[in-house]
């Protein structure tokens, strides 16, 4: 007996219980749904984040202030903060530093233009800001070194912002009201794209020197940009950079300093916790489902003892019987599998729509078809003790049964 | 073709032993036809158990077509089954989701016999269902089920037919039916043992061995067996 007819014997059996036999198949197809669903979503996660930091450059290295919990809790005013001045530093004695961009970004800032409100951030830099984070502008100037030397209150709108607030007029020239200070409009950047959970387009960017003399008062940035020529430095001048900072900081690390490639390792474990967590979910899941197949393919042998004593009677070998019943419970898991695989793309497919492409979910084949092999070998476990009840029954027992 | 000689099968419950065989001994020839009677639990079912090799004598030799059948293992004995035995129940054993043809297939399938379809439909025709390969069970009668579990004995050719109480669940007149299709296949070549306790059945037989508490109380040849058809001539079919 052949599997073709073992296969053919265990689908008509399933096809003669079909709720059960449906039922049974809920915890796989569960188990793998989720398993599918949650993979899905992680790697698709990871290819966005890959794709967002290869199109900023892989050469950036970025330096926040990050005070740690220590020095917040003895008071603000001991914690050195990152300033003008360290980023000067950075470019006068880091030599494998060709662009160093020093930024105060102030989230939540209301633009106000005739009574229109428009809600986004305003971040104070320097010239250098446009080429180190490639914003091209579709009309006007990016703000010059004369502008920032003299405190200039002109500003580049992002491209939502100019929709927004111009929506039928040019916007240059136009004036625009941003925390107490009047900006005039000399540039319209281009469309970006939301990348790394900040959105460019609703950036409105002035010289960092207009923000501290007549906002903050003070000399200080939250996070600097800086650029390498050559990729394989970049890592070699993290390094410089924060031995320069921790020098200029009295040796307090009130600050990170991170490669793109560091970033990248950290989001990339972060990631796979994730990914054992859910997987983990799903395999629970699984389990269950193998539980219940178990469960379902003895009573199963029970029914169908008769059967089972018939074939013996005509020929039927030990092992026939078991691989009957070994493909049946494979037969159960591996169409919840395949059903499993296919609820878990449908679900993928679904956030995918849903976040507009903010979480591009997206399906490996090899997780499909460990997806199905998985659910075919919880078949195969859960079923060896029904199978092996069924291939030592006893002929003669078995066909008096009732 | 069956040599059975001083066999003994002794059940273990518990404590308790019992002898359902004591040393009984029996030779049947190729195309002979034997009826085996006795009362429940006289030992002719255990004795039907183990000429079907579906069990082993606890002491005895039992020798089929001249293999030594007593000391095989359980998939030497299968195949044995398989290719030299033919069972037909009392409760015809059919498996209900399968058709006629399916039914009748399984003994081939477990032998890896090519041309099952063909072989299975002859056996069918062989029993009178041509006509009715693709019926479910459910969709058959009584006399027809019976039928097709004969043809699922003979599919795979076998030396011997072995029937228990093949009439019993059955009126009077298809188990004449039933065992005119026995004394056709008998007449054709094939040896059969006949378990029943009815003894109008049994005297359709060359020979009825009889049974009581565990041994062979008395063989006697049957003289003028009755013949199947010819009783179905005389009575009239029923209403």
């Amino acid at each position: 007996m052949g599997f073709l007819q073992s296969l053919r014997v265990a689908l008509s059996c399933l096809a003669a219980n079909k709720l059960r036999s449906i039922l049974t198949m809920l915890g796989v197809i569960i188990g793998v749904a989720s398993v599918i669903s949650m993979v899905s979503i992680i790697e698709g996660a990871r290819n966005q984040v890959v794709k967002q930091f290869e199109e900023m450059g892989s050469r950036l290295i970025i330096i926040f202030f990050s005070p740690d919990e220590r020095e917040k809790g003895e008071g603000w005013s001991h914690v050195e903060f990152l300033t003008i001045r360290d980023a000067e530093a950075i470019r006068r004695e880091c030599p494998l530093v060709t662009d160093v961009s020093p930024e105060l970004p102030m989230d939540d800032t209301e633009f106000e233009v005739a009574g229109e409100k428009f809600k986004g951030r305003l971040v104070g830099c320097q010239p250098e800001y446009a080429r180190l984070h490639n914003i091209e502008l579709a009309a006007g100037r990016f703000f010059s070194q004369k502008d920032y030397d003299s405190w200039s209150k002109v500003c580049i709108v992002g491209h939502a912002v100019a929709e927004d607030l111009w929506p039928d007029e040019d916007p240059i020239g136009q004036s625009l009201r941003a925390r107490g200070v009047t900006f005039t409009v000399v540039g319209v950047a281009k469309r970006k794209g939301r990348a790394m959970g900040q959105d460019p387009d609703k950036d409105v960017c002035a010289p960092l020197s207009t923000l501290q003399k007549r906002i903050t008062g003070d000399q200080r940035v939250w996070v600097m940009w800086a650029q390498t020529a050559d990729v394989h430095q970049t890592e070699e001048a993290a390094d410089q950079i924060w031995a320069l900072l921790m020098r200029r900081h009295g040796n307090q690390p009130d600050f990170t300093v991170d490669s793109q490639e560091r970033l990248l390792q950290a989001i990339g474990q972060i990631l796979r916790i994730f990914g054992i967590v859910f997987g983990g979910v799903g395999g629970l899941a699984l389990l269950v489902g193998g539980i219940g197949i178990m469960n379902i393919m003895l009573v199963s042998v029970t029914e169908r003892t008769r059967e089972i004593g018939l074939r013996k009677a005509v020929g039927a070998k030990r092992r026939h019987i078991m691989v009957q019943f070994l493909t049946e419970s494979m037969t159960l898991s591996g169409i919840g599998g395949i059903i499993g695989v296919a609820l878990g793309a449908g679900l993928a497919w679904v956030v995918r729509a849903v976040t507009k492409g903010d979480l591009p979910t997206h399906v490996p084949i090899w997780v499909a078809v460990g997806g199905f092999c998985f659910a075919c070998a919880v078949g195969v476990f859960f079923g060896l003790y029904p199978a092996w009840r069924a291939a030592r029954l006893d002929p003669i027992q078995a066909l008096r049964y009732e | 073709m069956i040599q059975a000689s001083d066999i003994h099968k002794e059940y273990r419950t518990g404590d308790v032993v019992v002898h359902a065989l004591s040393g009984v001994s029996l030779t049947v020839e190729a195309g002979d036809f034997v009826a085996i009677m006795g009362p429940s639990g006289s030992g002719k079912s255990t004795l039907m158990n183990l000429l079907g090799c579906l069990d082993r004598p606890t002491s005895g030799s039992y020798r089929l077509e001249g293999i030594e059948v007593s000391s095989l293992s359980d998939d030497e004995l299968a195949d044995i089954r398989n290719a030299r035995i033919g069972f037909v129940f009392q409760t015809f054993n059919l498996l209900p989701r399968m058709n006629a043809l399916g039914n009748v297939e399984i003994p081939l399938l477990y032998a890896g016999a090519r041309k099952r379809r063909e072989r299975s439909r002859r056996a069918l025709e062989t029993v009178g269902l041509g006509d009715r390969v693709r019926h479910r069970p459910s969709e058959m009668s009584g006399g027809e089920q019976q039928r097709v579990a004969i043809a699922r004995a003979l599919v795979n050719d076998p030396a011997i037919i072995l029937a228990d109480e093949p009439t019993g669940n059955l009126d009077t007149r298809t188990g004449e039916q039933i065992v005119a299709i026995l004394q056709d296949l008998n007449r054709q070549g094939k040896t059969i043992l006949l378990v029943t306790h009815e003894r109008d059945l049994a005297l359709h037989t060359h020979r009825i061995v009889t049974f009581r508490d565990g041994v062979a109380i008395s063989e006697e040849p049957v003289a003028t067996p009755l013949d199947a058809r010819s009783v179905l001539a005389g009575s009239p079919p029923a209403a």
